[in-house]
């Protein structure tokens, strides 16, 4: 999908952190798929502590409402299999609020919010960024 | 992450979106060979978020398989 997808992608303003870490048995480093996410908009960064999922569990009771409708979760310890969208004025101070669009998890459970949120902000003559409805 | 390939077509599929063009076209967008770096803890992070103010930026938190 991605190799049939990319040669199609233009370069809208934006930047995405793909932040790997276990979280079943079976995964480990040596399983992570290069070939999934090849935009080179997208950095990759291998979190053996789990330090970004740990950080932002805690901070979720304040973001709900910023949760993509759908999505499920239940106040784990660790936030996975996520995604977090923020404008391009959001700047990461001690709590994820600030610019936050939505979040999704599941990340597939998320995703027409995602979608939608795209579209608003890279459709043609889109300026404004989204706001939680 | 058992649906990591579901994810990726569903990412692949945002992305190819968010460069739609008006015109109906698709634009040329880079690709690159990924490197998987250790992240050397959450100030890291911090500062990779904060160092691309003005972009619309993604936050991904995924397993490997």
């Amino acid at each position: 999908m991605q190799n049939e997808l990319l040669p199609k992608y233009a370069k809208a303003n934006l930047r995405a952190y793909a932040i790997w870490f276990n979280m079943f048995p079976g995964d480990d480093r040596s399983k992570w798929p290069p070939n999934l996410l090849t935009d080179a908009r997208v950095i990759h960064r291998w979190d053996e502590p789990k330090a970004v999922g740990l950080w932002y569990a805690p901070h979720t009771a304040s973001i709900r409402s910023e949760l993509a409708p759908g999505s499920q979760w239940r106040d784990g310890a660790i936030l996975w299999d996520a995604y977090l969208l923020y404008g391009t004025d959001a700047k990461w101070s001690d709590t994820p609020t600030a610019g936050l669009i939505h979040w999704g998890r599941t990340i597939v459970a998320g995703r027409e919010t995602l979608k939608d949120d795209f579209t608003k902000m890279f459709a043609a003559g889109a300026t404004a960024t989204p706001r939680r409805e | 992450m058992k649906n990591i390939r579901v994810v990726a077509a569903a990412l692949g599929t945002l992305l190819l979106l968010g460069g739609y063009f008006p015109s109906g076209t698709y634009a040329p967008v880079a690709t690159a060979e990924p490197e998987l770096s250790d992240l050397k803890g959450i100030d890291e992070f911090r500062t990779l978020f904060n160092d691309d103010v003005g972009k619309v930026r993604l936050v991904l938190l995924l397993s490997p398989t």
